[in-house]
């Protein structure tokens, strides 16, 4: 009270009252409906100083300064004299005091006319604003106030003199509005505006033009912002029920209990809550972007049991309030909360980011990662690639993170809804972030984790026929990879794959879902190949390639096919890189003279039991391919010393051919 | 832990509460050193305990003051706040010619102190105390959901990095443009 008295005794007095900061104080201005000005600092909410005229005292005694207390709050006044002019006196008073404080005006009500003008050139943009009864005499002002006045929160119209007959029809550019006389406003001018609160006393809109307004607002194209709206309607009564049906003609509405999560309460501005009024049942309504429109009509009741007026409600409700309904002072404030309880992680340095990411699990980087652009770019910062980490896609879209040399490296990424404590594997749940709804969304989480981890998927079944050209391009250069039965469709396919994919160790290919009737004669260019179906795959590819491991299913080759391969391979001109060959065919023979057949004109020795050969054969790190036991075993001897046994078996209608090439340990 | 005391960089600190040197070495009286942060609070710290910081370790070891200068001389680090100082005085006092540690509880739980500690520590490069720094920031969000993770570390998201890089653009333009015409106004 003090500086303001100070500041008004000159320029230069208020110059010096100006240098202080009192803007860090954040004070809040506002001039009452009283004429009065009030000066309020939100984190000293029980203090309040207040600026009035009025003529108790003789003229001379003015200004002076008197504190008041009442229920714990303070009140300190600052008396001026009430002569003719004091509304004149006022203003210079608040521009003095906006001046010094250099804050402004936050709630504004408008009692007379004249300061209206004042108002929209001293300060054009303000929190709050209401023209108080009877303001307003011609329809025109309305409209200069709409174009001139930036009301950012609330803006209050109450009653304005009868003669103002001109409807409302643009819309109110205000967030939130509350107008007495509203038989002025008119549907388009709700159905345009982007309000978020809509207040309306007196409404003339009949119940078929709040039908539109439920079915706009349903539509979504309309009323994007709306959180609450209220009409109070006299026009309403002809039987509350017949309204009601009305309203809701043509909607799909589900009956909900009180029970049912709405907020009790409306925020219409900063300081002001609005508590709804209290109903057991309301109705529903679901935007298909899952905001509920919650309709609660109510009346009121006049003494002699006549309804004088009908409250109809449309609460919009959301689990969270979208950001754009939020007010930039709301976002501000949200802000300083989240600074003052968070740890701004990427504002560390690099050097110290580094380190913070180097102690984070491996999911807890994916989390990470999938935050922002800038937390993927932080999570980058990894260094997992160094143990080796490695991606591997499982056939029910799972993804692993895995670490061989790492007891525990084995990381999990699933799509679940609920968690199992069974799992053995650490987990990332798709309710910890999102589901993959599609195969697109899957081929982003493995291009997301190759990025982050730097790590190649060394081990990829693929699923789709869509998938393979995105692999080509994505990572023609694989580890292990399994085409899972019925997934390529064409020769043409397989073809394109075996050109395209290289450096594959292990190639697994489930049947080949086709009517062609192809046969292939090239071979399969990976070291390890398991084939199922491969009734097209023909002796000349198995002779001309370079496999190690070779696992045919559902083979055509004949005996003499076999035989053909045995001595190739005793030759030493082909075959040189095999390991071992394992063919499964379903055509019914007797093994004795299958196995005849087989060895015909072969010089093999016949042991028993087993002379040294290893029992397992290693396709892949997980895939130890577990031999047959057998009694009798036939050894073919290459020049090299090189030995290749042959174990023919039959298990139940399978003839099962077994050759393994191995060197006896001197 | 250090004494402090309030007071301009040319005030005489008291002794320390506590003396944390080591019996075995009484002949070669220990030197002490002075450093202050923000609010101008000078802690007195011997050589020993500040070691643990390459930083002022760097600035002291060709010194050769005498008690005398170095009470005169105090290390100003304005860009530390006072308690932050305090803390990491305490922690090269605590650790002062003892073999870390591998875990710290002592660290602070508010987020936005440990967030100026490791500013603190990074700048007067304590890597021990740093790494257990790091490893605390780590374990904020152990079996976090992704949104918590958001919260917990301030994650803007996409839009609100953009909006900010848009608007910071923006008042560097309004800058740029500022001082230009102040620079023309300069010329005329």
């Amino acid at each position: 009270m003090e500086i303001i008295v100070f500041s008004l005794l000159s320029k230069r007095a208020k110059s010096i009252a100006k240098q202080i900061h009192w803007d860090l104080l954040d004070i809040r201005l506002k001039w009452s409906c009283y004429n009065q000005i009030r000066l309020k600092i939100p984190s000293d909410p029980k203090r309040e100083w207040i600026i009035e005229h009025h003529k108790r005292k003789e003229a001379s005694e003015y200004p002076y300064v008197e504190s008041k207390k009442y229920s714990g709050y303070s009140y300190h006044y600052l008396f001026f004299h009430k002569n003719q002019n004091a509304v004149e006196e006022l203003e210079q008073i608040f521009e003095t005091i906006w001046e010094v404080f250099r804050s402004p005006i936050c709630d504004f009500p408008v009692v007379e006319k004249s300061v209206i003008n004042w108002l929209i050139e001293f300060q054009p943009t303000i929190r709050c604003a209401w023209i108080c009864d009877n303001v307003l005499t011609a329809s025109e002002t309305l409209e200069s106030i709409f174009k001139s006045l930036k009301v950012t929160q609330y803006f209050r119209l109450k009653t304005v003199e009868a003669d103002i007959q001109t409807k409302i029809t643009e819309p109110i550019p205000y967030r939130s509005i509350s107008i007495g006389s509203s038989y002025l406003v008119t549907l388009p001018a709700i159905l345009n505006g982007n309000n978020s609160i809509i207040l309306l006393d007196g409404s003339e809109l009949t119940p078929m033009d709040i039908n539109t307004i439920l079915k706009e607002w349903q539509k979504g194209t309309k009323l994007r912002n709306l959180e609450f709206l209220e009409i109070k309607s006299s026009a309403l009564q002809e039987g509350f029920d017949g309204c009601v049906r009305e309203i809701s003609k043509d909607l799909n509405l589900t009956e909900s209990d009180e029970n049912d999560g709405r907020p009790r309460k409306v925020k219409i501005h900063d300081e002001w809550e609005y508590w709804l009024p209290n109903v057991n049942i309301s109705y529903n309504l679901v935007r298909s972007d899952g905001m509920i429109g919650s309709i609660f009509p109510t009346y009121r009741l006049h003494e002699d049991g006549r309804i004088t007026d009908i409250r109809f409600n449309l609460q919009n409700i959301s689990t969270r309030k979208p950001r754009k309904h939020q007010l930039l002072t709301e976002v501000k404030a949200e802000e300083e909360s989240k600074t003052k309880n968070g740890f701004p992680l990427l504002n560390l340095p690099r050097v110290v980011l580094l380190e913070c990411i180097e102690n984070l699990e491996v999911l807890e980087i994916v989390q990470l990662s999938l935050l922002s652009k800038r937390a993927k770019s932080a999570a980058k910062l990894n260094r997992w690639d160094l143990m080796g980490i490695q991606l591997i896609l499982k056939a029910d879209h799972r993804i692993y993170l895995k670490i061989p040399s790492y007891p525990m490296g084995l990381w999990n990424i699933e799509y679940r809804t609920k968690k199992t404590s069974e799992c053995p594997y650490k987990m990332l749940y798709a309710e910890a972030f999102h589901y993959f709804y599609s195969i697109e969304e899957l081929k982003q989480m493995i291009e997301h984790l190759y990025e982050v981890f730097r790590s190649p998927t060394c081990d990829f079944r693929i699923v789709e026929q869509s998938m393979v050209e995105w692999l080509i391009k994505f990572q023609p250069t694989i580890r292990y990879i399994r085409f899972l039965d019925g997934v390529i469709t064409s020769f043409e396919t397989l073809n394109r794959i075996c050109e395209s994919l290289k450096g594959t160790e292990y190639f697994y290919l489930g049947s080949v879902r086709t009517y062609e009737k192809t046969e292939v004669t090239e071979p399969i260019p990976y070291r390890a190949i398991a084939i199922d179906n491969s009734y097209w795959l023909t002796l000349p590819a198995i002779l001309n390639g370079t496999n190690s491991i070779i696992l045919l299913d559902g083979s055509e080759l004949t005996p003499k096919d076999i035989n053909t391969i045995l001595k190739e391979w005793q030759m030493g001109c082909k075959l040189r890189n095999l390991e071992y060959l394992e063919i499964k065919s379903s055509k019914l023979q007797d093994l004795q003279s299958y196995t005849n057949e087989v060895l015909k004109d072969l010089n093999v020795t016949t042991v028993v039991g087993n002379d040294g050969r290893a029992m397992t054969i290693k396709v892949t790190d997980d895939f130890i391919h577990r031999l047959p036991q057998v009694q009798i075993v036939h050894n073919l001897i290459r020049n090299d010393g090189m030995i290749g046994s042959i174990f023919p078996s039959k298990r139940k209608n399978e003839l099962l051919f077994n050759f393994q090439v191995w060197r006896r340990e001197t | 832990m250090s004494s402090t005391e309030q007071g301009t960089s040319s005030a005489a600190p008291a002794e320390p509460t506590t003396a944390p040197e080591s019996a075995a070495a009484p002949e070669v009286p220990e030197s002490f050193y002075y450093v202050h942060g923000k609010d101008k609070v000078v802690h007195k710290v011997s050589a020993g305990a500040l070691q643990h910081s390459a930083l002022i370790h760097g600035m002291i070891s060709n010194l050769g003051y005498t008690e005398e200068q170095a009470k005169a001389n105090p290390f100003p680090f304005e860009n530390i706040d006072g308690d932050i100082l305090q803390m990491v005085v305490d922690w090269c006092n605590q650790h002062k010619g003892k073999p870390t540690p591998p875990e710290d509880t002592n660290l602070p739980k508010q987020k936005e102190k440990l967030f100026d500690l490791v500013l603190a520590v990074n700048y007067l490069e304590i890597k021990e105390l740093l790494t257990y720094c790091c490893k605390q920031v780590a374990m904020m969000v152990k079996g976090k959901s992704p949104e918590e993770i958001r919260e917990i570390w301030m994650i803007p998201t996409d839009a609100e990095d953009e909006a900010a890089e848009k608007e910071a653009k923006k008042r560097a333009g309004k800058e740029a443009a500022g001082e230009t015409a102040a620079a023309a106004g300069d010329a005329k």
